[in-house]
């Protein structure tokens, strides 16, 4: 909030003096247009970095930048391990911590940062995998 | 007058904001290709994960879009 006026301060010191007015204004206007892309940045960085979780396999979209976007995939059977952390105030009152997928595959942990209800995910997860055991044994195929 | 002549001669008479206008505008041209890359990556990711906020979000980002290119032309008129 403190960045968006910032360009108030001008009027008090007179930082930009040193260009002609057409450059303050522009600088102004650039200013504005780098918030814009920071707040949307983070933004994009947070409501597009997600887990997936189907019958098959688990895929974790990291989305780090706008710019740069790692996704990995685990299939249901190459999972080792499913824990979760849990611990402090704040993430017990509101039930959100980090669930770890240990997997046997090439990209060993796959980690869901602060998930809410990760005790359901866990168990749901558990029960994937069962679910995906029995269909080997049993040789359905999907 | 000699090459050097004219030479130093350019370098005493040359106006620092043209140089100044040249970098702004290169710079802001850069950024309307990061906008564009930044629609195009949202526009992915809607058609990946199906969701309420799927369409502010990529009018959002038509908006920032088409803003950077209002400022590329804000600077190409005014500077």
């Amino acid at each position: 909030m403190l960045m968006v006026f910032l360009p108030l301060i001008l009027k008090v010191l007179p930082l930009l003096n040193f260009m002609p007015s057409r450059f303050q204004i522009i600088t102004v206007v650039m200013w504005y247009l780098l918030i814009l892309s920071f707040v949307f940045d983070r933004f994009l960085s947070w409501f597009f970095n997600v887990y997936i979780v189907t019958d098959e396999r688990i895929i974790d979209v990291d989305f780090i930048s706008l710019v740069y976007r790692e996704t990995s995939q685990v299939a249901l059977d190459k999972i080792q391990d499913v824990t979760y952390k849990s611990g402090g105030l704040l993430k017990g009152l509101f039930d959100y911590s980090d669930v770890f997928v240990q997997t046997a595959a090439e990209i060993q942990t796959i980690e869901f940062e602060l998930v809410p209800h990760p005790a359901i995910v866990v168990k749901m997860i558990n029960q994937l995998i069962i679910q995906e055991e029995q269909e080997k044994i049993e040789g359905r195929v999907r | 007058m000699t090459p050097i002549d004219s030479f130093i001669k350019f370098i005493v008479n040359f106006n620092i904001w043209i140089l100044a206008k040249i970098l702004v505008m290169a710079a802001l041209g850069l950024y309307i290709l990061f906008a564009f890359l930044v629609l195009q990556e949202v526009n992915l990711m809607a058609r990946t994960l199906k969701g309420v906020f799927n369409l502010p979000i990529k009018i959002t980002s038509l908006i920032h879009l088409i803003f950077s290119i209002l400022v590329f032309i804000l600077a190409l008129v005014i500077l």
